[in-house]
């Protein structure tokens, strides 16, 4: 039997995932690439696939749908994430760890992370239904809105999305923030006490740089989640009323599946892409150098 | 004074976090117990006689035994295969030289950042080429890869923690290089290890996109049938809270069980590599 | 029962190649307690690593008992090590680390047991049987590491440093008892360290090692008292053997032009013309009298004995002398060699016949 080398153990595993993501992410990548410079359509008449060259980009660029959609996403995570974080970091100061409270009280934090997407849109569909909603019926009972649907008013609707996703996402911001905070050694707390250190200090001083990395990482996955937020979205309002809640994942399904005009979704899709990956790789150079230099 | 104060305001505040944790989840329960009259009611109503017609009426029109089945066999076999393939992967990701462990690391990280929607034809379009497609063992070769680079990222950090002189003092004490590492490495990083399966489990069981697109109607997971029961007329809630629900069974279950070990990984500090 | 022949290995680091092993060779017999030593990162340590397999070699050939296991698995080499950061399971007890070879070895549970409570009694750990490795002390956790190497039936028995990590009473002791158990048990023992008082009290032989060669191979004593190199020695020996260049005229040395003011007995010198280089160690050489051109620098208390440091010209040397010497520092000496001083020559660095 081939005896595997102690220090090559993993390599043909290694291989194949590589080999396996080349095949299944890659390729497709490829193949809606090439799609993006044809007139591809499976439902709409003579569109057969002929090379057009770059007339869906010149398109997209005069597409105000296409933007405002971009917008609403930009708008969706600068709103939604740095009130994740600051509540997140909140609950995660604010809940006792070791006490046995702490250990009832933790465990049901996770709960939203136990629902799909759609079941999330779902249920919230639900609260806030402008009928029977229960949430509706609280708000209405202490005069907080008025007698409209909260889903189907152009002004609401966003802000409805927004709840949902802070209800789903900011107790995975306060887990990963506590279990960092366990991390920080006590004995910086001990030399901070000593060096007479009030908790303002002591938070800005030792808490928040011991979180940094966490929050980093909060950071990195709430963003790339944000761009392919879809599930949710479609289950609660289907990108309306309107576009008004049409983040961009809707508006790309929209233009290649409901439309049917598959080489323009391509091309949006290539140009999402290219955004994407600007600014992860914008990102990440900041993070590596600021790592690098201290 | 002000201590007292702020105690009583962190006490406040993380009760009302867990209750707007729970509170959704509290209402489909009930919901899911209640005719159509009831969940429509205005205002709420809190009592009620709890009744199963929602869980057969919804067994009724659609195949749960299956649904429930095929959800299972994907998860366990996602599972299954992304830790047999990013288990060793990542170990061996975790003994690299630094610079070519930053561009996998961002290859593999950015195959992450595609939303889904933008490669879904040419990927159903694939699928279907090779012969995969409304095939469960399709599903569980795309789901792997969509779990494979957190969980390689994940446990490349667990397994840089681990000395090498364990992997060489197995293989010492008379095991293979593979046996050492299955038996006594992965023991070894056994939180992580956890944590992997759970992330897996719940993303391959929630999973709606790619189950959409690769399923047909005999291999449908039963995420994936959810939506069907939102219809543009009458959207069948009863069914629709019962199906979630049960949806949400076999999750709660895990999570229970995990609970304990859960606690301790986050509260012990050993997880802040995450 | 080992033989290494023109072993080879190279790293590839940021800053290019490392050699850290040229072309060493080396035999060692059955029962032979030999000890690699040499300075930090001579290769004495991926010596052993590439004999017991976890590296493999980039050239030559290792051969344990007559069978050629170059390319051979660890598992298969019949090798049991303690590795310098020992590698014990963490999720284990002491007493299931210790039986894991006997495990995988499919002896039977009862068998296992006892020889597992056997090593742990003759290690002195019975106590910790059922201690996880992350409550004990170094000292502890080296003579589990010890127990578990011991529990595998094997041909040689490596030890990578094992007593790095440990103060100086209990180094004491393991090091005594490590060798008791070698006779006892007829292993065949193959130790690597830095530390030449290690070597010294418990090697059959010494191999010493300098960037990634072979310097010298002998007895302690030999290599003590009759060193062929310069490395071996400055290198055996604590406070270490003065070496510097003289002169020699006539059998007569002179520093820096003038004469050596140090009594050597004329029929020791080498009757060769020219430079040399001379070393002395310090309980070679006595102080004679008073009123002499050294120089007392310093007075170092030693135990029974007290190490008095010298200075004369652009010259210092070391002196051994008894703990009721009345020197005091300032104080003017003369010195003689009471025993053989060591000549070498300055270009091979080898000893001049």
């Amino acid at each position: 039997m081939h005896a595997i080398s102690t220090s090559s153990l993993g390599i043909g595993t290694l291989t194949i995932v590589i080999a396996l993501m080349l095949l299944i992410v890659l390729l497709p990548f490829c193949l809606m690439t090439y799609y993006s410079l044809t007139d591809l359509s499976f439902s709409l008449p003579g569109r057969t696939g002929h090379f057009i060259g770059l007339s869906n980009f010149k398109q997209a660029l005069t597409d105000s749908r296409f933007w405002e959609s971009l917008l609403l996403t930009v708008q969706f995570a600068i709103l939604a994430i740095p009130i994740e974080l600051v509540i997140g970091l909140i609950v995660s100061l604010a809940l006792p760890i070791r006490s046995p409270c702490g250990r009832l009280l933790i465990p049901l934090l996770v709960v939203p992370l136990l629902f799909s997407g759609i079941a999330v849109g779902l249920v919230w569909r639900l609260l806030l239904h402008g009928d029977y909603g229960l949430l509706v019926y609280y708000l209405r009972a202490f005069g907080l809105i008025g007698n409209r649907s909260l889903l189907g008013s152009p002004t609401s609707a966003f802000a409805c999305v927004l709840l949902v996703d802070i209800w789903q996402w900011t107790p995975f911001c306060a887990m990963v923030l506590l279990a960092a905070r366990t991390g920080i050694a006590r004995s910086l707390y001990n030399s901070a006490k000593l060096d007479g250190a009030g908790p303002l200090r002591t938070f800005f001083d030792i808490t928040l740089p011991g979180l940094r990395h966490a929050l980093l990482v909060c950071l990195l996955f709430r963003t790339t989640d944000c761009l392919r937020e879809f599930d949710k979205i479609w289950a609660l309002t289907n990108g309306g009323p309107g576009t008004r809640t049409e983040l961009i994942s809707v508006y790309l399904f929209k233009a290649s599946f409901e439309h049917g005009d598959q080489a323009y979704g391509s091309a949006l899709s290539l140009l999402i892409y290219i955004v994407v990956i600007a600014c992860t790789n914008t990102f990440l150079w900041i993070v590596w150098k600021k790592q690098n230099a201290s | 004074m002000l201590v007292k104060m702020a105690r009583s305001l962190q006490w406040l505040l993380s009760y009302l976090t867990v209750t707007m944790c729970i509170l959704p989840a509290i209402w489909l329960a009930m919901c899911a117990f209640k005719t159509r009259l009831e969940i429509t009611a205005w205002p709420p109503i809190f009592i009620f006689v709890p009744t199963f017609a929602n869980f057969s009426t919804l067994n009724a029109n659609h195949n749960l035994g299956l649904l429930t089945s095929n959800s299972l066999i994907v998860a366990c076999g996602t599972t299954v295969f992304t830790l047999l393939l990013g288990l060793p992967s990542s170990f061996y990701f975790s003994r690299i030289r630094n610079q070519i462990r930053q561009n996998l690391l961002l290859f593999l990280l950015s195959t992450k950042m595609v939303p889904l929607i933008a490669i879904a034809l040419p990927f159903y379009m694939l699928f279907t080429t090779i012969g995969l497609h409304g095939n469960l063992v399709g599903l569980i070769v795309a789901q792997s890869v969509a779990c494979l680079p957190l969980t390689i990222w994940l446990m490349s950090g667990f397994f840089a923690d681990i000395p090498t002189e364990i992997y060489w003092a197995a293989q010492l004490d008379g095991l293979s290089a593979r046996q050492s590492f299955w038996y006594i490495l992965v023991r070894v990083a056994a939180p992580g290890v956890g944590v992997s399966v759970i992330f897996t489990v719940i993303f391959s069981w929630n999973d709606y996109l790619v189950a959409s697109i690769l399923t047909t109607a005999e291999t449908r997971t039963l995420t994936a049938e959810l939506p069907i029961l939102v219809t543009q007329s009458v959207t069948q809630w009863g069914q629709l809270c019962s199906g979630i629900i049960l949806s949400l069974l076999p999750i709660s279950l895990l999570a229970l069980l995990a609970r304990r070990y859960f606690i301790e990984g986050i509260t012990s500090g050993t997880l802040k590599k995450f | 029962m080992l033989e290494i022949k023109a072993l080879k290995k190279c790293y590839t680091t940021g800053d290019g190649q490392v050699v850290a092993l040229d072309g060493v060779s080396l035999a060692i017999s059955a029962n032979e307690f030999a000890v690699i030593l040499g300075p930090s990162g001579s290769g004495k340590s991926t010596l052993l690593h590439v004999v017991a397999g976890l590296l493999p070699a980039d050239g030559g050939e290792v051969i344990i008992r007559d069978n050629v296991a170059t390319h051979a698995p660890v598992s298969e080499r019949r090798v049991a090590m303690v590795l310098q950061n020992l590698g014990l399971y963490p999720h284990k007890t002491v007493m299931q680390n210790v039986e894991y070879p006997m495990l995988v070895a499919k002896a039977k549970g009862d068998e296992r047991k006892r020889c597992a409570l056997d090593l742990l009694r003759l290690l002195k750990i019975s106590d910790l049987a059922d201690r996880k490795p992350r409550t004990l002390s170094g000292g502890q956790l080296q003579r589990v590491a010890l127990a578990r190497a011991l529990a595998k039936k094997a041909d040689l028995f490596l030890l990578d440093e094992p007593f790095s990590d440990l103060d100086a009473q209990i180094r004491y002791e393991l090091r005594n008892e490590l060798k008791l158990l070698h006779v006892s048990r007829g292993l065949t023992t193959v130790l690597v360290t830095h530390d030449q008082e290690d070597a010294m009290a418990l090697a059959d032989r010494i191999a010493l090692m300098h960037k990634g060669k072979i310097i010298e191979v002998g007895s302690p004593r030999r290599l003590y008292e009759q060193p062929r190199t310069v490395f071996a020695a400055t290198f055996m020996g604590r406070p270490p053997m003065t070496v510097f260049r003289v002169s020699l005229a006539g059998r007569c040395p002179y520093f820096d032009g003038s004469r050596l003011p140090i009594d050597i007995a004329d029929t020791t010198i080498p009757s060769i013309e020219g430079d040399v280089l001379l070393g002395l160690r310090p309980e070679d050489i006595s102080v004679v009298m008073r009123a002499g051109e050294w120089c007392v620098e310093l007075i170092q208390a030693a135990g029974g004995f007290c190490y008095v440091h010298l200075k004369w010209a652009r010259l210092r040397m070391v002196c051994r002398s008894d703990s009721q010497t009345e020197l005091r520092i300032g104080d003017r000496v003369a010195l003689k060699v009471m025993a053989n001083a060591h000549f070498f020559d300055p270009q091979t660095e080898e000893r001049i016949k």
